[in-house]
């Protein structure tokens, strides 16, 4: 083979050589930064599920608070017309944690405006209070 | 050859772009249900520290 077919035939395989390398370069360059989309995506998806989680629970603890707000309506009307001294500070702060227990007082407060024996009704109030919610 | 790399990395650009205003937007929606979160937590207190208030009254 002639001397100037062999060069010429280097050449050419010297520049696929280079060629590759530079594609390998760039392959491994857009290989990163897919990886990086993955991992963003991943974090996002996440995200967007934590989010969608509070925000249902959101209205649920809305509404929680919206009893207690009736609740403490209920109580300033119902301290007016009956002493409630057995209700001590400490019980109503325990009552605060215990904020499951709402809904129940509620209806018991309420029935305070339905029926004529107070006295019974009262004790449901209290009973409501410390038995079902095991206050001391 | 050089078309297909470009048209591969303006692909990758448009999902990078797409991601990040997506990481904003949650990110931003987060803050929100947070400050709804807290509101809701000062309310609570609020409204006990009212009826506290009340029952002291009495």
């Amino acid at each position: 083979m002639p001397a100037w077919v062999q060069i010429i035939v280097s050449v050419i395989g010297l520049a696929g050589v280079v060629i590759a390398g530079i594609f390998g370069i760039i392959q491994v360059q857009l290989r990163n930064r897919v990886n990086n989309v993955e991992k963003k995506s991943d974090a996002n998806a996440r995200l967007e599920t934590e989010n969608n989680i509070l925000e249902q629970l959101i209205p649920l603890l809305e509404r929680k608070d919206d009893a207690l707000d009736r609740i403490a309506l209920i109580l300033e009307q119902y301290g007016k017309r009956i002493e409630y001294v057995e209700i001590g500070q400490d019980n109503l702060l325990a009552l605060a944690k215990e904020r499951c227990l709402a809904p129940v007082l509620l209806e018991e407060i309420r029935r305070y405006y339905d029926k004529k024996d107070e006295r019974e009704v009262r004790q449901s109030i209290l009973t409501a209070i410390f038995d079902e919610g095991n206050i001391q | 050859m050089k078309g297909i790399f470009n048209r591969l990395k303006e692909r990758i650009a448009k999902l990078e772009y797409e991601q990040t205003m997506k990481e904003t937007r949650e990110k931003e929606r987060r803050v929100r249900i947070e400050n709804k979160l807290v509101a809701i937590r000062d309310n609570s207190v609020k409204v006990f520290s009212l009826s506290v208030e009340r029952e002291q009254c009495s």
